[in-house]
């Protein structure tokens, strides 16, 4: 069966086509307006849904390029397309998009949770993922716990209270001048100083409290911010404040994804999300994760950030249990998993 | 008749309880801009607008999607201008303000002409100390 992913859910449009029989991508393609934004430092919602909107054709005529086969109903199975949680703009031209080539090809569609998304991307790398297992997202919009009973299957188990922990990231970078997206340079000065003992050290919210599986990073980007402003800041490298920042945000997001395990009795830990790209908190859960007899389990780097990939394989799995959705099917800008 | 308020918030739970008294009041169809710096208790008190309209459970930042709605006594819908730097006449968010439905807009000083269609307008800023924070409004507040 051949699935066609789209996501346009952020700021980057992307389209997949997905091999089911032989569990391989025959082409991925992300367009990244990451320059644009960080001209700007922000997003322009307008710019980005009419973006979304001028490059989603030719997006699909590269994809179908790359997988060299021709874009008709002979060959694709079934359309994919997230239809929430994101920004809606952007939500209603990938949604419209895969209705239109629903209708216009006879082939069914579904529309997708973002985050199962997230939740599917590992299995693109490691097919055999067992279950049940726990799984972290984490990223700009989310930092959630899901106990996964089944590929369809997810009962949270904690979230974040205020703040994710990739809006932190790039919330502190503001405050250190860090161009947007921070995530990957505040990464590196972390990896930087991995060994160093670093002369400031933020509180880890809610780490010490055992009865919960939550965090929460307000208070966290609170603490830095005062410490910008407090003299003793004056001697220390903005580098070097960062990189404690993030061993905060890792020591919470691990310490709590592993008290989930051990309440569950789960061996297995799956994290996805685009802060599961950064090097740091991987090789991290590897260290910390063998003595626990954890086994961590991450997607490939290229499947963490936004992705259709990961879109299709999800889509597939929902079609595969619930069936095709129906035309009247609409976006949802806050959808939670499961819905 | 519009009066100038200030108080100093010794702490989170002060902040919540002003938002808590604030949300009580409500009767749909206000328009509340937050505005001021990061980290000066800006969502604490946007949490505490949502429990005073009886709004249980986590109230998250809205900063990534835009905008978070909520289900209680009203409808409350929580913007968020922070990742923003134009477009804001095609956010929906003038639309989104009725009479069953409350708006708070966080960072609301990015798009300048929301000023004059709030109807509440609450300013915050760092105190002395570093968990005190200076809030203050326009309009009235009873109990306070």
């Amino acid at each position: 069966m051949l699935v066609l992913g789209i996501d346009t859910s952020c700021d980057d449009t992307s389209v997949a086509i997905y091999d089911s029989q032989r569990h391989e991508l025959l082409s991925e393609k992300i367009s990244s307006d990451v320059e644009l934004h960080s001209k700007f430092g922000g997003v322009v919602p307008e710019i980005a849904a009419r973006q979304h909107l001028e490059i989603i054709i030719p997006m699909l005529e590269l994809a179908f390029d790359e997988a060299g086969i021709a874009p008709d109903p002979e060959t694709i199975n079934l359309i994919a397309a997230t239809r929430g949680p994101g920004l809606i703009g952007g939500l209603l031209v990938g949604l419209g998009c895969a209705k239109a080539l629903s209708l216009g090809w006879n082939v069914p569609f579904v529309g997708v949770n973002h985050l199962e998304g997230h939740l599917a991307s590992a299995a693109l790398t490691h097919p055999e993922i067992p279950y049940p297992h726990i799984a972290l997202v984490v990223s700009g919009g989310h930092s959630e716990i899901y106990k996964a009973n089944s590929v369809t299957d997810y009962v949270l188990l904690g979230e974040t209270r205020d703040d994710a922990a990739g809006e932190l990231l790039d919330k502190v970078g503001r405050l250190l001048d860090v161009p947007f997206p921070a995530g990957p340079t505040i990464d590196k000065w972390t990896l930087d100083h991995v060994k160093d003992e670093l002369p400031v050290k933020f509180p880890r919210p809610l780490l010490n409290k055992k009865d919960t599986v939550e965090f929460s990073y307000s208070g966290l980007k609170t603490a830095c911010l005062y410490f910008l402003r407090s003299e003793k800041s004056k001697n220390i490298s903005r580098e070097i404040i960062g990189a404690e920042v993030f061993r905060a945000v890792v020591d919470c997001l691990l310490g709590k994804a592993f008290l989930a395990c051990e309440n569950e009795n789960l061996e297995t830990l799956i994290i996805s999300g685009g802060v599961a790209a950064s090097e740091y908190l991987r090789r991290e859960a590897e260290d910390r994760s063998m003595s626990l007899g954890i086994n961590v389990m991450f997607p490939d780097p290229k499947h963490c950030t936004d992705n259709a990939a990961m879109i299709a394989l999800a889509g597939l799995r929902r079609f595969e249990n619930k069936g095709p959705d129906e035309f009247d099917l609409d976006c949802d800008s806050s959808i939670a998993v499961g819905e | 008749m519009v009066c100038k308020n200030e108080i100093i918030s010794h702490s989170e739970d002060v902040t919540l309880e002003l938002g808590y008294a604030i949300g009580s009041t409500l009767k749909g169809g206000e328009l509340i801009s937050l505005t001021g710096p990061l980290g000066t208790g800006k969502s604490v008190l946007a949490r505490g607008i949502a429990r005073g309209l009886d709004i249980s459970g986590p109230v998250r930042s809205p900063s990534f999607n835009l905008m978070r709605e909520y289900s209680g006594r009203l409808i409350l819908r929580h913007w968020d201008l922070y990742r923003l730097e134009g477009g804001y006449e095609s956010l929906g968010l003038l639309e989104s303000v009725n009479d069953n439905a409350v708006v708070v807009v966080e960072w609301a000083e990015r798009w300048t002409r929301l000023d004059s269609v709030c109807t509440m307008r609450l300013n915050f800023d760092y105190g002395e100390k570093e968990t005190d924070r200076m809030i203050n409004w326009d309009g009235q507040i009873p109990g306070l």
